[in-house]
């Protein structure tokens, strides 16, 4: 699939608040578990105002899948990563190599592990369960929309202020 | 059971010794978790209260979380405090929110009971198994804010969350609270000061482990269904425009109390409104860990303090606000960054400042007493510098005001007591008294002093379903049905901008079942919020609380209010003394405030009874 | 009664989400008299296109929890009683959200 068809997980940090419930329905869906050290998922607060959350982009020739020295990743057409877990070592290569870091060593596992965008339920569970619809699950095309519009909105608004 | 870690950390501060306690199953369903196990807890390991210096090393500092927290539970990351409080020789506690309460129940662990006073400062480390009291000398002195940075990067790793005391708490200011993540607290009754007197500076918390619940599927359907509630009008008021949007509607009311609680409308209400300030100052809403609400309006101060950032809630806007005469939001926002950068908590804060303005206006103090400020109602530099000098108890002021407003007027006398707005040595919060006099009887007869989050009883009033400005024997019920339904929700712990989410105690109960596999019913677990309630009672009763505490300040009495829309509203004694003799009477207390004999069997509570109860 | 009022005028306050309904922060309505509080609301509904009865009553005829207020010369309607409430020229009629408080 061409990557500007992938449809991706983004996040407006306009509405992102640093809840977390992402993190923690990310642990349930992913492994059945409550615990946000396990989310796929990751939450970036930057004091006092900048909350978001990210997760795999499903880069184009992905730089995770290149540096891992075990070919232990590949990525579907789809756009997913996969981590053959019988191949990783958690060397962590591909860790450091995310330009986005939301690539983790799993804590008892000592795998790594890599949002595969809830793909048995069909639809990211973080976006179903985000409170105030931050996330959305879109292409790049249908983000990018969306921000001109809400720019034009801003402008409008402003105009409108004059 | 799960839900729980099934273990509490002890603290030996004076030898430096850790020890683990265990939760067992009989503990946890007759206490629930957080107010329930504190109140249980402080009850056994202090068999004397009246005895024990707040700030002595006999007094026990005691940390819960409850079942919920660490699961997705809505809006149930919180933990709380305990100890007998230094500012009103009582049941202290306070309840704070956020990942802390998460990333310690994750490393393993339900609470933590700290005894004795480390010869140094430090502070603690819980890193799963790991526990470890570490030399806080490097940051000593430093503010909250730094405190969290720079302990962060000591331990290097940002996903350490901590709680900490400012300069105030160290220098044990009774007014001192803890603060986690910037803007969360446990703000009252002074615990932060507690912290202080034991050297210790702060808790760091990290956890790895799962959260085990019983039903994590049933949860999390469960927890999906109440979260798009809260989404709904119950809780529109708190996303929106936050807690602030009480002002205006406090100001319709006559119940937005001003210049002191001389008054209930504030002329310049409109210009420090919640309205206002969502269009002027909010820079974000942001969100405690796992709340699907989202209430905390992060403020962002313009021309007279650019650059100032802080937290305010209505509490926090009305005390340091209309109570000081205050009609600047950039002012309030930065009395608030003085406050939990220092580390006192803004309600306590607000009000004797308030009182001390009152004092100076009418010539009790001078400016010989406040060291030269001019403390008058509406004075923003005033209100600064008081703060500021209370937080670091500088000079006769600082020192005057650090005491909390009870003592500072016993120092001050002159018949500033008959102004010193408190119940039990807590500072009033910011509900008029006299116009909304059913929240008056649930604020007096609090177990933690003059007290807005124990029964919620202010709701009847401003839903006109009583008589506001009057009282009778049928409130003292009200009061009652409240209290034992705010101690399941700080026990649980939840945060109470869900109670309109919930439709009944069986929801809660179910909530509790599906976390903890325990089986409990909406009625056994009101019956475990009663049992609860008591337990602080008799702590209270065995500290000298009786019938003469549960009384609001005089000021109720004899000062009618003078603003329109409430003229002329007072307490009338007699009607107080009735609702007072309601209340015991729900309660299964004697005339004078001391919980029965029969009552306390009836709930279980063998050794209250013995030490504690009386025959009817 | 205020003198300076017009025979038939009541003063409508609008706090919190009502100001940004109406886009203002007071207004001055007519009313004919024995006009109840009910047929008021019902009509400041209509004339913005918002069910303004649901903010107070709900789908079976009675006040929510989350019931919105309505405070008339400074005293809290009962909402069960807003059909039978007459409306006097003068009234000052103030809608706001129910408050908001303990955390």
């Amino acid at each position: 699939m061409e990557s500007r068809l992938r449809k991706i997980i983004v996040c407006d940090p306009d509405k992102c608040n640093g809840c977390r419930i992402c993190e923690y329905i990310c642990s349930f869906a992913s492994e059945g578990v409550l615990n946000i050290k396990k989310s796929r998922i990751r939450v970036v607060r930057i004091e006092p105002f900048l909350n978001l959350a990210v997760a795999c982009r499903k880069c184009e020739d992905p730089p995770c899948v290149k540096a891992c020295p075990r070919d232990a990743l590949t990525q579907k057409p789809s756009g997913i990563i996969v981590v053959d877990e019988n191949k990783c070592n958690g060397c962590g290569w591909c860790v450091e190599t995310c330009p986005f870091g939301v690539i983790r060593l799993h804590l008892d596992k000592r795998k790594v592990i890599i949002c595969d965008y809830c793909e048995k339920h069909g639809y990211p569970r973080c976006v179903e369960y985000c409170p105030k619809e931050a996330l959305k699950y879109v292409t790049l095309d249908q983000a990018a929309r969306e921000l001109s519009k809400k720019a034009v909105q801003t402008l409008l608004q402003e105009l409108a202020a004059k | 059971m799960k839900g729980y870690a099934g273990k509490y950390l002890i603290v030996d501060l004076t030898r430096g010794k850790t020890s683990v306690g265990r939760v067992d199953e009989s503990f946890a369903l007759n206490y629930i978790g957080g107010y329930g196990f504190g109140a249980r807890m402080l009850y056994d390991m202090m068999p004397k209260p009246a005895e024990v210096d707040p700030f002595s090393p006999e007094n026990v500092l005691i940390w819960w979380t409850g079942p919920l927290a660490g699961t997705i539970s809505t809006a149930g990351n919180k933990y709380a405090v305990f100890a007998k409080s230094p500012l009103t020789g009582i049941f202290g506690f306070g309840i704070s929110t956020g990942l802390f309460a998460s990333e310690f129940k994750s490393a393993g662990w339900d609470g933590a009971v700290f005894t004795g006073r480390s010869e140094k400062p430090v502070y603690l480390t819980i890193d799963d198994e790991n526990i470890e009291l570490r030399s806080a000398s490097r940051i000593w002195g430093r503010t909250t804010w730094e405190t969290e940075e720079m302990i962060k990067e000591e331990l290097g790793d940002e996903s350490f969350t901590v709680a900490s005391i400012g300069p105030a708490g160290e220098r044990m200011v009774r007014l001192a609270n803890i603060t986690n993540e910037r803007n969360r607290q446990v703000g009252r009754c002074g615990l932060g000061a507690v912290m202080g007197s034991k050297n210790l500076k702060a808790v760091a918390a990290r956890g790895t482990k799962d959260v085990e619940v019983f039903d994590v599927e049933g949860l999390v359907r469960f927890i999906a269904e109440l979260n798009e509630r809260c989404q709904g009008p119950a809780t529109e008021k708190y996303r929106v425009y936050g807690t602030p949007a009480n002002i205006l509607v406090h100001n319709k009311l006559g119940c937005l109390p001003s210049y002191n609680f001389q008054r209930g409308t504030f002329e310049y209400a409109e210009e420090v409104s919640g309205e206002m300030m969502l269009k002027t100052h909010v820079k974000k809403i942001i969100a405690c860990a796992g709340c699907p609400i989202a209430c905390d309006h992060v403020n962002q101060a313009r021309e007279d303090h650019a650059g100032t950032v802080s937290s305010v809630d209505y509490e926090s806007l009305e005390l340091l606000g209309p109570n000081c005469g205050i009609r600047s939001l950039d002012t309030i926002t930065k009395a608030v960054e003085i406050c939990d950068t220092l580390g006192v908590d803004t309600i306590s804060a607000g009000n004797v400042v308030g009182w001390a303005m009152e004092c100076f206006e009418k010539g009790i103090l001078t400016k010989e007493d406040t060291d030269g400020v001019e403390l008058r109602f509406g004075s923003n530099e005033a209100l600064l510098e008081a703060l500021r000098r209370l937080c670091l108890k500088e000079g006769r002021l600082g020192m005057l005001l650090s005491e909390g407003v009870r003592r500072a007027s016993q120092i001050v006398g002159k018949g500033s007591e008959r102004f010193a707005m408190h119940c039990k040595g807590l500072e009033w919060a910011a509900y008029e008294l006299r116009s909304l006099q059913t929240s008056t009887l649930g604020f007096a007869v609090s177990n933690r002093g003059a007290d807005y989050l124990r029964s919620g009883s202010y709701q009847v009033d401003v839903k006109g379903q009583v008589d506001r400005l009057r009282l009778d024997k049928s409130r003292g019920k009200i009061v009652y049905d409240g209290e034992n339904q705010y101690a399941v929700i700080d026990s649980l712990i939840i945060c109470k901008f869900t109670r309109g989410v919930f439709k009944s105690m069986d929801e809660l109960a179910k909530l509790y079942t599906l976390v903890t596999g325990l089986s409990m019913t909406g009625e056994q677990i009101l019956k475990a919020g009663e049992r609860i309630h008591n337990v602080a009672r008799c702590f209270n009763v065995k500290c000298g609380v009786t019938r003469k505490d549960d009384y609001p300040p005089p000021r109720a009495f004899e000062d009618p209010l003078p603003d329109d829309v409430v003229k002329g509203a007072v307490i009338r004694r007699e009607e107080y003394e009735e609702a007072l003799d309601g209340y015991y009477e729900c309660r299964g207390w004697s005339r004078d405030g001391i919980p029965l004999k029969r009552k306390l069997l009836e709930l279980g509570l063998s050794k209250e009874a013995e030490e504690v109860g009386v025959e009817a | 009664m205020n003198s300076g009022w017009a025979l038939n005028e009541v003063e409508l306050e609008l706090v919190g989400r009502f100001r940004e309904l109406f886009k203002r922060k007071s207004m001055k309505i007519s009313v004919e008299p024995g006009t109840s509080l009910l047929k008021i609301i019902m009509e400041l509904g209509d004339a913005i296109g918002v069910d303004l009865r649901s903010e107070f009553i709900g789908p079976d005829g009675k006040p929510m929890d989350e019931s919105s207020l309505i405070i008339v010369n400074g005293r809290v309607v009962d909402l069960t009683r807003i059909s039978e409430q007459i409306v006097k020229p003068g009234d000052r009629i103030v809608l706001a959200p129910s408050v908001a408080g303990g955390g």
